[in-house]
């Protein structure tokens, strides 16, 4: 197996361009290494984005956030720019796995991880995230719901890899949230995640929202229809039923170990409830 | 003065001594079996069975033994027919003609690295013969039922087992006339339980090594919680003479049961025999989830009756156990827990009567509270549902049926220090049980209560204890310290019966050639026998030390005194020995080296036979008893129905604590695994495949999951304990989920019949008491 280190964003992807193997593109490694280290992965090459100095930096365009792709989980709460903004976000993939492993998981590698449960991606989702994908061909920007194919596949084209996750620019009001159900309190995989963005007017009323699902179907979904329910309330307690209701009949999910159906799809009613009421206050408090 | 050691220490015993071997392990220099390397040494990789009954037809290793780096396979050809097993011996060293679980290994390879271990082993080929396969003891008892064990019957027992078909083993205890006591009951409860297979989790995985000698002696480090089990299960199973095998144990990290009887020693042996070479063999997380033992999953049927007032009258307790493909360590937790299903209360009238069924699992085996946390939560919950019947406060309930100071136990063992009351007095101050918790908006929240008690003791046990030519003390006990710091109890206990202080004595690793047999650090026992052992062996050092003295002070033995720092003097006067100057003379001038030992067996009965009848009693010896009580504070949310233990406080009679710290952690570590147990652990099959073998999709608490919990030592000397002590290692757990399920009947309403109490069983009981409502 190689191991290559490019240290610019031009040899990442010639590099990459001239891999004829199967050459994985290795972030934090949280995801990738355990699944080397267990023989689920055998790539012939891996390609270490950390050293490439821009691919480490969180900076700001046009109001909003771009986040290198090797920006670890620890390094975003660390900026503080970026939680006041994306507070929702920022506590999303600062609930992946444990204080060390924050250290190194990034959001794209959780993204392109592609699993149904991963945590930052409902939020990003909710969010309106956009990813920035290159490749020898140059840069394209493709929304984060478009990203996941299913479990464990992206649609990503061969030789083309995440730069860097846009979070664009706030309106006044708005707020974000993302919660997730562990049986635990930490170092768990979502049997349900909710991420809500969310604007209000200065009366109080909701002018936009992107809901989003996780764990309850094979990508991380979008949820127009729960959208719908809240936007152009105030959020009351029908709106907030209305809005269960959707999340409830959009989830989808499989019966598993971690839980079964009716379970999965009532939480997913619960926490976009609670999701959609801490991002109303904190939309409220930036007034 | 001797200016080495400073007497200002004091006594040892009472004092949290930090662990001997701390420094070691913070620096990570501990050495674990993985760290170990001998030269020359092959690595081991395991084939497992993929079928969960199945005869074995035959082998082709050949493709296997061609592979690069390959130097020996074994499979159930190459190790003899002998059996192994605590109570009943149907276990080989690898599967022979049959195999009986899933996973279970039929053949491995030893190879120059790991790598080429594990890819050798998938060139085995193996051809089964599939038969139907029994996944639960319901199945197991069916009469057209496939039989796991054919020559069950040839099989050693050591006790009257009652083993026919798949019936492993069967226990009946009775006292009183149950039968007859129902009718003068004013209440009656009745209930049906379940509990799951719950997996130990240690940190450190099972490993071993071994390497055969020129003269075909076998030396085995492993893993291990008894290098004399170790031992006798090895020889038991390859056939060989004890003399032939030494066992050692370099630092465990942690063993709850799993490491008590064998797992991978007897095949890393036969490779190591095989191939003539060292062979390491460590599990992975996966296998040792997978191969090694779990925990019983019990169905419960009980049923409980009281009088107007409460007092408990007549208790009736059915269990059917999973054994899983080998009896291990079963028949004992069956026993035991049955011997445990009245709880520390009086009720005349008891009937407790169990099967234990060979099923196509995992062998379940010895875990943390042997079968004591599985009746406590069936039990305890009927206390409170009749206390909720009379309008009675549990505690108040409880009070009314307390085993008082001189009652003996259910089917007749002696109870001799008994401090419940006082634990119970101290949960209920500590917590301020009185005082209702206040429920945040859409929670619900109750506190709830559960007693406990545990013996420990049982079985064989040594001390060997030397005074060196400087003075200095070298203690050896064969016990294995697996983490919760018996070296330093022990240390403790030899300091303070010579009065010097804990660094001079010196603890040896076990060593089945040079330590005094100790059957294993199990049953809560090591600082209780082991502890008789070493203060037995102490005094035996200081009664020849004191005859030396007398010869050299020229005085009789009754004018003299031990005094504090290892001095003998003569009473009244300044005149005094060191350790030094007797030791000196007893090595070079007169009567020969110090040594002195002691070794005991735990020999008071379980069974009075004026009091109880007996059927398959798996331990006609069996020990002293610790108490407890628990309170915990839980949480329910009310619309996911998770459940969160937000405090708790634990009790616990441990006759004298040795070292406070040391019971503190105990009780600590033993309520986050009973909370784990109550909460969301649990092992799940799909058909014959576990489905969760690991540490991703089996949860165990993180210290984030881990409430406050509140440690109260209480101390009722034990008389026959060294300086009054008991055990303290396995009560903690105990009663944690039925406290636990006490709570959330309390927030809820109704009995929780199924463990664990996940989200999902508890929220349905908080939707349905809103529709009633
Ligand atoms: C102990 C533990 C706990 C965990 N807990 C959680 C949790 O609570 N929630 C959760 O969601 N996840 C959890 N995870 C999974 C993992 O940490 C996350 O998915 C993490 O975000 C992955 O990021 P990474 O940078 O480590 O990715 P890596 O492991 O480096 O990569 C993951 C995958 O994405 C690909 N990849 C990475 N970066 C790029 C890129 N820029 N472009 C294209 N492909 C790329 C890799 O090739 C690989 O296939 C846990 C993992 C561990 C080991």
């Amino acid at each position: 197996m190689q191991y290559l280190a490019p240290t610019t964003l031009d040899d990442a992807v010639s590099m990459l361009a001239a891999q004829a193997g199967d050459c994985r593109v290795l972030a934090g490694g949280t995801d990738l290494l355990v699944r080397m280290r267990s023989g689920f992965a055998e790539p012939d090459a891996v390609m270490d984005i950390k050293r490439i100095g821009a691919l480490r930096e969180i900076t700001t365009e046009d109001g909003g956030f771009r986040i290198g792709a090797a920006v670890s989980g620890a390094e975003m709460a660390e900026n503080a720019a970026l939680v006041a903004a994306w507070p929702g976000v920022v506590e999303a993939a600062g609930l992946i796995g444990s204080t060390q492993i924050q250290g190194r998981a990034t959001m794209a590698g959780n993204l392109c991880n592609a699993s149904p449960a991963a945590d930052s991606v409902p939020a990003m989702v909710a969010a309106g995230a956009v990813a920035r994908l290159a490749s020898a061909a140059g840069t394209r920007d493709v929304a984060v719901e478009d990203i996941p194919a299913g479990p464990g596949k992206t649609n990503l084209k061969p030789g083309e890899f995440v730069a860097s996750i846009f979070l664009p620019a706030r309106p006044a009001r708005s707020g974000d949230a993302y919660l997730r159900f562990i049986p635990r309190t930490e170092m768990d995989i979502a049997v349900v995640g909710c991420g809500v963005s969310l604007t209000l007017d200065a009366g109080g009323t909701c002018t936009a929202a992107r809901v989003a699902l996780g764990a309850v179907a094979p990508t991380v979904i979008l949820v127009p229809e729960a959208a719908q329910a809240i936007i152009g309330t105030k959020l009351d307690d029908a709106a907030l039923d209305a809005l269960a209701a959707a999340c409830s009949a959009a989830a989808k999910p499989i019966a598993d170990k971690r839980g079964t159906v009716e379970f999965r799809t009532h939480v997913a009613g619960v926490l976009a409830r609670r999701a959609a009421t801490i991002a109303k206050t904190r939309a409220g408090e930036q007034a | 003065m001797n200016a080495e050691f400073d007497p200002s220490v004091g006594t040892a015993v009472g004092r949290s001594t930090p662990k001997l071997e701390n420094r070691e392990k913070v620096t990570g220099r501990a050495e674990y079996i993985d760290d170990l390397y001998r030269p020359n040494m092959l690595h081991a990789a395991i084939l497992g069975s993929p079928f969960a009954h199945a005869r074995i037809l035959s082998y082709d290793v050949s493709e296997a033994l061609a592979a690069p780096g390959v130097v020996g396979v074994i499979t159930g050809d190459d190790v003899p027919a002998g059996r192994m097993g605590a109570f009943i011996k149907d276990e080989h060293a690898l599967a022979k003609g049959k195999v009986l679980y899933l996973g279970e290994p039929v053949a491995a390879v030893a190879a120059e690295t790991l790598e080429q271990a594990r890819a050798a082993v998938n060139l085995i080929r193996v051809e089964y013969l599939e038969l139907p396969a029994v996944l639960s003891p319901e199945a197991g008892l069916a009469p057209d039922a496939p039989i796991l064990h054919e020559a069950l019957a040839d099989y050693i027992k050591v006790f009257d087992a009652g083993s026919t078909g798949n019936l492993c083993s069967r226990t009946e205890l009775t006292e009183g006339d149950v039968d007859a006591a129902w009718a003068g009951c004013a209440v009656i409860v009745e209930g049906e339980f379940t509990t799951q297979a719950q997996a130990h989790v240690a940190m450190e995985p099972c490993g071993a090594l071994a390497e055969m000698d020129a003269q075909g002696r076998v030396t085995l480090w492993s893993a291990n919680q008894s290098v004399f089990r170790v031992q006798a299960n090895v020889c038991e199973s390859l056939q060989l003479p004890m003399s032939r095998l030494r066992s050692l144990t370099p630092r465990v990290g942690g063993g709850f049961g799993n490491k008590m009887e064998a797992h991978i020693q007897p095949l890393t042996v036969a490779l190591a025999m095989k191939t003539g070479r060292p062979v390491k063999c460590v599990l992975t997380r996966e296998e040792d989830f997978e191969i090694v033992r779990a925990r019983h999953p019990f169905r419960i049927r009980m049923k409980t009756g009281a009088d107007a007032e409460g007092r408990l009258i007549a208790r009736e307790c059915e269990v059917l156990l999973d054994c899983g493909a080998f009896a291990d360590d079963s028949p004992g937790v069956m026993g035991y827990a049955l011997l445990m299903s009245g709880g520390p209360y009086r009720i005349p009238n008891q009937r407790a009567t169990g099967k234990l069924v060979y099923t196509n699992k995992l062998r379940f085996g010895a875990y943390r509270g042997f079968g004591n946390p599985q009746v406590s939560f069936a039990s305890e919950q009927q206390i409170d549902e009749i206390a909720r019947k009379l309008s009675l406060d549990p505690i108040e309930m409880r009070r009314r049926n307390l085993l008082q100071p001189g009652d003996g136990w259910f089917v007749g063992p002696k109870v001799a220090s008994n401090g419940l009351s006082a634990c119970l007095d101290a949960v209920e101050k500590a917590s301020a049980w009185g005082r209702k918790p206040d429920a945040k908006p859409g929670t619900r929240r109750a506190k709830g209560i559960a007693l406990s008690a545990h013996i420990s003791g049982l079985l064989g046990t040594g001390a060997i204890v030397r005074m060196l030519e400087d003075g200095t003390i070298s203690l050896n006990t064969g016990a294995t310290d697996i983490g919760q710091g018996s070296d330093t109890a022990l240390a403790q206990i030899c300091a303070e019966t010579l009065k010097v202080p804990v660094e001079m004595v010196s603890v040896a690793s076990p060593d089945t050639d040079g330590s005094p047999y100790n059957w294993g650090t199990t049953a809560s026992r090591v600082t209780y026998t082991t502890g008789r052992a070493v203060a037995g062996a102490a005094g035996e050092v200081l009664r020849q030390a004191m005859g030396h003295a007398a010869e050299m002070l020229d005085v009789p033995v009754e004018d003299l005194e031990l005094r504090e720092g290892g001095r003998i003097a003569i009473r009244g006067s300044n005149t005094d020995l060191p350790f030094a100057a007797i030791s000196g003379r007893a090595h070079w001038a007169k009567g020969g080296p110090i040594v002195g030992s002691h070794t005991l067996v735990f020999d008071e009965p379980t069974h009075d036979p004026k009091r109880a009848i007996a059927l398959g009693l798996p331990f006609p010896r069996i020990g002293v008893f610790s108490f407890a009580a628990t309170v915990v504070d839980v949480e329910i949310d009310e619309v996911t129905g998770q459940a969160r233990v937000t405090e708790a406080w634990s009790a616990v009679d441990v006759g004298r604590a040795i070292n406070p710290r040391l019971v503190d952690v105990q009780i600590e570590g033993g309520f986050i695994q009973g909370m784990g147990f109550a909460l969301y652990e649990e092992m799940v099959w799909d058909g014959p495949k576990l489905a969760n073998p690991s540490l991703l999709d089996y949860k165990v608490p993180t210290s984030a999951d881990s409430p406050h919990v509140h440690s109260i030592i209480v101390e009722d000397p034990e008389p026959s304990g060294p300086f009054g002590a008991k055990g303290a290692g396995e009560i903690g757990l105990n009663p944690v989920p039925a406290a636990i399920a006490n709570a959330v009947g309390a927030a809820l309403g109704g009995v929780s019949h199924d463990l664990p109490l996940t989200a999902e069983r508890l929220l349905p009981r908080i939707i349905e008491a809103e529709h009633a409502a």
